[in-house]
């Protein structure tokens, strides 16, 4: 056994540049590498190669004294050593080292065993340690700051060593050493890996459901007890309900469950897996279109509703929704793209960057198991984060033994794991958004999404987004090996976060094994068709794979011996639910077993046959020898029993928007005291002045909803792929877009353009949940992300969209009745502009209830979220629209209707302004329809020279991001505005009604734009039976300008901003937010 | 094996193993008039020597090989030099070109094959982590010294506007000396500048990672060995630069067609051109 300390330096040259901004050096971070193996003597310059090149990198081999060395060679080594670490960091007092805890992945220790593999070395195990040494009298002080930033107490430990501590530890032997080690005279207790904690043998349980009512609650919440310890395994999340449906289905067989079914049919039940909230019928539902739940009536209902009445050909464009992975359009006749987006909460809530590094690795893996197999070609991402400030010390425990991670160590985490998930596999991160508020300390809400290309048929003439395994295929499993990490993932995130929640279902991935298995696929397998099926291992793991694809053939049988294990010791039901990463389940015809198994093996990717598909209508697993579960498919699908969910009472703060048209009737004065609790911000007496109110647009553009974010998309890479047009900063002053978009087929003139939109702020009022508030966050949501679209040049009828529910205390009677009104709300919309849900996931526990630093208990939830992303197909890519000003001289106009609602908007919420309503803004769906109609026929005319669609911060901050994006300034006047009647200008600048666009237009294509308005404006009469067109509402209202200014004139006054202002508000917003990035 | 077919010079990508640009990579080189083929690292140090052998010009893409872990570029630079150092020295001594780019760069560098005025095997160039602590994707600007002796991949234009995309982009070197004759005997193949073409001076938004000299790209002593860190495969096209939008409106008003290609390409063109030069005598 020897040690390598391989050590990078920052900075070796004193000639180097002074550099804008440079921080003194940070303390010197070092490498150890733990390799178990046997070398020859004279390869041990060899082996310090593989690591150092002696400028940056340096390091020294320790060999346990008594094995290799004489004293002397010993001391010698220790003093080069000592020397080596006082050159790296002089007047070094003490060292912080961060030793992962043992089974936690480790690719740096992987890639040092494969590369020492090169030089001749026989590793048995490599492993990999970080240590900092820290100069200074207040190095314990440091070490603790190094140690809170990148440590997490669930994956590591930390150890705190003096200089004099260390030398010891890493340089002799300790007598003192326990017996772990194995061979403990020899070896120096530092370079000692500690094994991971064997599971109880490896027998099966038989588990009687027989028992008393409390005992049955204790096995759902807690899990299976081992027999000898009595230690529960971890939560089954199962309803007294279901184990009872467990139990009868049992009793009929005459035996009881083994742990392996049981656990089976926890993961497959799960909140996680089966979305069993969204599929109960909900009592007291008056929908007016059945009772089959939220799912199949509002949202797989409305998709159904709109293919099967195929206006504008969506029914051709649409090819795949709800039945795979991701859903699926057309590109072209030859080519398809899916889309998908999840969330990642609960495991971020944890561990930040490995959460939110296996929420992007995890979706990118349901795009590479759509269909027969789609390339990742766009990630997205979605995040609402505590604010970095916050100062607030949670526990998940009353003890405060299970610390939440800090803020600020959240918001770095998450970011920098989606980006690193995203660069390392080669796919561009264009599109996404960043949010910040206090709700979100206890769990974050991280959105991932990815967006795969995949031919419509595979050479051999398979439609490629259908697949289906046959019995005889043998099932094989690619990808990593299978530990501990994940276990009871899905039942855990299918529960609100508390101390119960297992430190196990926390998983980092390994971005680098999933590219070679993807490579493997998609450049080796795919093109060859060498499988029927393929499958993600996520939640759930192999039981909820082959459980899936089982339905396929109609039967499985697996072998869980053959899974290749991470390290001994595992459980038969740990093998087949661990969620760890990086793995997918094929189904392989056995005539090409022998040519996948050897594609993979080229591609250093692991891959086993572990089964067969059968026909036998069961899922059999065996186990040396034993049959260990012996489930029927028909019950394990279909046995689940429904919730019994009830709808409770929210409150009406104001009217209910109008059915049909989704417009809010107009606030009465009774609506508004519908809520006693609640109170409106007295309305100021005095309009606000002009230069009060464009004053006001500075305070607005560095709104955390608002203001730039430009440091996180800088760190997403967007140009890899080559395919990126539309790029998440728009134009020369890089203001975040609202629209990105790419080509993803270099010979095929298609693009596709992304967008989201996210609101939840519409859904209350001071902290009080409405009806009107939870369908307006849910119909303007999708209006706005398909009008986003629209004003991107995108058509109606190419435009798809995908729901992604973010709920608290799912099963609520309250909060299930929001659930109803936001899916009304969302059906509304997507039914009015024609735009299919193809897609979707629901994530409802993201509540957190732990303690505070004084242990007292505390909860804290974040609104009910709806985040819909939207994907729009262009026909030819020349075709799209920007959003930044594109030239001085060109005309300014703003098409929609607003209405004088303040009470929710950003800017009401800033100044204490909500005007005389709690309604949230209002949106005209109808209207909105229409305008998307005429917009759509303007863009593909060529009319356009900008446009962006009027959303949070309204009009006054649309004008001001595109002119900061165009480096141009605009004039702006608002006397003659039409879109309001009695022209409120407060409302005008500020309002965040739904359905306006605002846009830009070259003086010579402004008379025939403005004939196109002008005639839309005449039609009075429906074009369509079925379509319900309002006239539309459009306004000039200035000119863009050389001058970097924007002016804004009203009632005979002016206001001047420069752009400089409005530049260090939006740019300079969150600024303090990202500062640590450079830390 | 012939370097040529129908007079397109044969262009080996290296592929897998966490890199990740091959693609693109291979589009270029494909539009210049190469006929790129795409191999696994694996499958190249098995037979590196035969490969090479009916190859023109040798690219390495960029990506994450070996997930960065131990260096970037690190694990791609020991895989290859332990089974294949010999057979590219041959073959840059044939008059083969070599192209790495980005995680390319780094494994060219981690294997003294470039930036090495004393031909030695030890690197006397090293590139680590960029001076602002974080991975930086965006448009910088880069100019050609006139004393660059890989002045040729870049014949056509003085600069560049190209992407790049890195966490480890800062080039140091083994001692002030070394920087100093990197200059003077032409290896300094691009540097970033500002607009006017003038070295950026260290300073950032302009120099991205405080590289040494502001250094982007390096070369071999002959020229044919180019490792640099920006990525003009993926600014082929005008629509990929961040201005095209406007640029595309200007052109429309002015009743034209948007200029499609971007000096980037000069890059690849040179590069089959000299191939063809040196190959088909």
């Amino acid at each position: 056994m020897f040690l390598v300390d391989s050590l990078p330096l920052a900075l070796l040259l004193p000639s180097l540049p002074a550099h804008q901004g440079e921080t003194p050096p940070p303390p010197a971070v070092a490498w150890a590498y733990l390799i178990d193996g046997t070398t020859a003597e004279h390869s041990e310059s060899a082996v310090l190669d593989v690591f150092c090149d002696s400028i940056t990198r340096h390091g020294v081999l320790h060999f346990p004294a008594s094995e290799t060395q004489s004293e002397a060679n010993s001391s010698a080594k220790q003093s080069a050593y000592a020397q080596l670490l006082e050159s790296l960091c002089p007047d070094w007092q003490g060292v912080v080292e961060i030793v992962p805890r043992p089974g936690v992945t480790d690719t740096a220790g992987t890639v040092a065993a494969r590369l020492l593999r090169t030089t001749g070395v026989e590793v048995r195990t490599a492993h990999s340690r970080r240590f900092w040494l820290i100069a200074g009298g207040d190095w314990q002080v440091q070490a603790e700051a190094r140690a809170a930033r990148y440590a997490n107490p669930l994956l590591h430990q930390v150890r705190c060593y003096s200089a004099a501590e260390w030398l010891a530890a890493t340089c002799s032997p300790d007598p003192s050493d326990t017996p772990r080690s194995p061979s403990p005279s020899a070896v120096p207790s530092r370079f000692v890996v500690e094994p991971v904690q064997s599971s109880p043998p490896t027998k099966v349980l038989s588990v009687s459901l027989e028992i008393s009512p409390a005992d049955l609650l204790a096995l759902a919440k807690y899990g299976i007890a081992e027999p000898e310890t009595k230690t529960r395994r971890g939560p089954l999340g199962l309803s007294p309900a279901d184990l009872q449906a467990i139990a009868q289905h049992f009793q009929t067989l005459q035996r009881t469950p083994t742990d392996v079914e049981l656990e089976t049919l926890a993961q497959t039940w799960s909140e996680h897996c089966r979305h069993r909230i969204f599929a109960a019928p909900l009592q007291g539902a008056q929908t007016g279109f059945g009772t089959g739940g939220i799912f199949n009536d509002f949202i797989r209902g409305t998709t159904e509703e709109i293919l099967h009445r195929n206006r504008d050909g969506v029914g051709g464009f649409v090819v795949s929704t709800f039945s795979d992975n991701a859903g699926a359009v057309a590109l072209n006749d030859s080519w398809l793209i899916c889309d998908k987006v999840e969330t990642h909460n609960s495991p971020s809530a944890l561990d930040p960057f490995g959460g939110a590094l296996t929420g992007i690795l995890g979706v990118n893996r349901d795009c590479l198991g759509f269909g027969l197999g789609a390339t990742p070609i766009a990630n997205r991402y979605g995040f609402f984060l505590p604010e970095p400030s916050d100062p607030r010390l949670l526990y998940r425990d009353s003890d405060r033994q299970a610390p939440l991670p800090a803020a600020e160590k959240i918001v770095e985490e998450v970011i920098r794991g989606v980006g690193f998930g995203g660069n390392c596999s080669g796919i561009p991160t264009p599109q996404g958004f960043v949010r910040f508020g206090a709700a979100y300390r206890g769990k974050p809400l991280v959105f991932c999404g990815t967006v795969g290309l995949l031919p419509r048929h595979l050479s051999d003439g398979r439609k490629a987004h259908e697949k289906s395994a046959r019995c005889g295929d043998a099932i094989v499993m690619a990808g990593g090996r299978v530990g501990k990490d994940g276990i009871h993932g899905a039942t855990f995130s299918s529960e609100a976060l508390s101390a119960g929640s297992p430190a196990t279902a926390v998983q980092l991935g390994d971005p680098f094994t999933q590219k070679k298995l993807a490579d493997t696929l998609l450049n080796g397998l795919r093109p060859a068709g060498l499988y029927r099926s393929l499958t993600d291992n996520g939640a759930g793991g192999l039981s909820s794979s082959i459980g899936e694809m089982a339905q396929e053939s109609n039967g499985a049988e697996v072998w869980l011996d053959k899974v290749p294990l991470k390290y001994a010791g595992l459980a038969p039901w740990e093998i087949w639910i661990s969620e760890a990463q990086e793995r997918m389940t094929l189904a392989v015809p056995q005539k090409h077993l022998a040519e996948v198994l050897a594609l993979f093996a080229a591609h250093e990717v692991e891959a086993t046959e572990i089964g067969v598909f059968t026909d036998s209508g069961q899922l059999r697993v065996q186990y040396q020898g034993q049959t260990i579960a012996d489930l029927s498919l028909a019950f394990l699908h279909g046995g689940v029993p429904d919730k019994d969910l009830k709808l409770g009472v929210l409150p009406d703060l104001v009217g209910l928007p109008d059915a049909a048209s989704g417009t809010a009737t107009e606030p009465t004065a009774k609506a508004e005291r519908t809520d006693p609790t609640v109170s409106l911000d007295t309305p100021s007496l005095a309009t606000p002045s002009l230069e009060e109110l464009t004053a006001r647009l500075l305070g607005l553009l560095s709104h955390q909803a608002i203001a730039s974010y430009r440091a996180v998309s800088t760190r997403y890479d967007h140009d890899v792929q080559a395919t990126v047009f539309a790029k998440p900063l728009a134009g020369v002053g890089g203001v975040n877009a609202l629209v990105t978009a790419l080509r993803p087929v270099a010979e095929a003139p298609q693009a596709v353009a992304l967008t989201q939109s996210c609101l939840p702020h519409y859904g209350s009022y001071k902290g009080t949940i409405d009806r009107a508030g939870m369908r307006a966050m849910a119909g303007l949501a999708t209006e706005s992300a398909v009008r986003q679209l629209v004003a991107s040049g995108c058509a109606l009828g190419r435009i798809a969209l995908q729901d992604n529910f973010c709920w608290s205390r799912g099963e609520d009677s309250a909060m299930l009745t929001a659930l109803l009104e936001t899916a009304t709300g969302l059906r509304s919309a997507a039914l009015a502009l024609n735009a299919p849900f193809i897609s979707g996931k629901d994530s409802m526990f993201n509540e957190f209830s732990g303690f505070d630093e004084a242990g007292r208990s505390v909860a804290i939830e974040p609104p009910p979220t709806l985040l819909v992303s939207a994907l729009g197909v262009l026909d030819d890519w020349r075709g799209f629209v920007s959003e930044e000003f594109k030239f001085a001289g060109d005309s300014l106009f703003l098409l929609g209707a607003t209405c004088p609602y303040l009470a929710r908007t950003h800017y009401g919420g800033l100044f204490h302004r909500s005007g005389k309503t709690f309604a949230p803004p209002s949106l005209d769906l109808a209207a909105s329809e229409s305008l998307l109609r005429l917009f759509a026929a303007a863009t593909a005319a060529g009319e356009i020279a900008s446009a962006s669609a009027v959303g949070e911060g309204g009009v006054a901050v649309a004008v001001a991001r595109a002119a900061l994006a165009g480096a141009l300034g605009a004039s702006v006047a608002f006397d003659s505005y039409a879109g309001l009647s009695a022209v409120d200008l407060e409302a005008v600048l500020f309002a965040e009604t739904g359905g306006r666009i605002l846009c830009s237009v070259a003086p010579e294509k402004a008379e025939s734009f403005k004939a196109r308005l002008a005639a839309a404006q005449q039609e009075t009469h429906p074009k369509e039976s079925d379509s319900m067109a309002r006239p539309l509402v459009w306004s000039e209202i200035g000119v863009v300008e050389a001058a970097r200014q924007l002016t804004v004139s009203f009632a005979g006054g002016q206001s001047v901003l420069g752009l400089e202002a409005l530049s260090a508000a939006y740019f300079g917003g969150l600024a303090n937010t990202y500062k640590r990035e450079n830390s | 094996m012939s370097r040529f077919h129908k007079s397109s010079p044969k262009v080996t990508v290296l592929a897998g193993f966490g890199l990740n640009g091959e693609d693109e990579l291979e589009r270029a080189f494909a539009l210049a008039g190469g006929a790129p083929q795409r191999v696994l690292v694996t499958d190249f140090i098995a037979e590196a020597e035969a490969i090479l052998a009916g190859t023109a010009i040798f690219a390495l893409p960029g990506g994450f090989s070996f997930g960065d872990d131990t260096g970037g570029g690190n694990g791609l630079a020991q895989l290859l030099a332990a089974e294949a150092r010999p057979a590219l020295v041959d073959f840059v001594a044939s008059g083969g070109l070599v192209l790495g780019i980005c995680n390319g760069c780094q494994a060219l560098v981690r294997m003294g094959l470039v930036g090495n005025p004393t031909a030695a095997d030890d690197p006397e160039l090293a590139i680590v982590e960029n001076a602002s602590g974080t991975y930086e994707a965006r448009f910088v600007r880069l100019a050609t010294p006139a004393q660059a002796v890989a002045g040729f991949w870049f014949a056509g234009a003085d600069s560049y506007h190209l992407p790049i995309a890195h966490g480890e982009g800062r080039f140091i070197a083994r001692s002030p000396q070394t920087a100093e004759t990197l200059l003077a005997s032409g290896l300094v193949a691009l540097r970033y500048s500002d607009l006017s073409g003038m070295p950026a001076g260290g300073v950032h938004p302009a120099n991205p990672n405080g590289s040494l000299l502001d250094i982007a790209a390096v070369s071999d002593a002959s020229g044919q060995v180019l490792a640099m860190m920006p990525h003009p495969e993926r600014a082929l096209a005008s629509a990929l630069r961040p201005d095209w939008h406007r640029m595309a409106e200007l052109a429309r008003r002015q009743g034209e067609e948007p200029s499609a290609t971007t000096t980037a390409g000069f890059i690849f063109d040179n590069a089959i051109r000299r191939a063809r030069e040196v190959f088909s005598v």
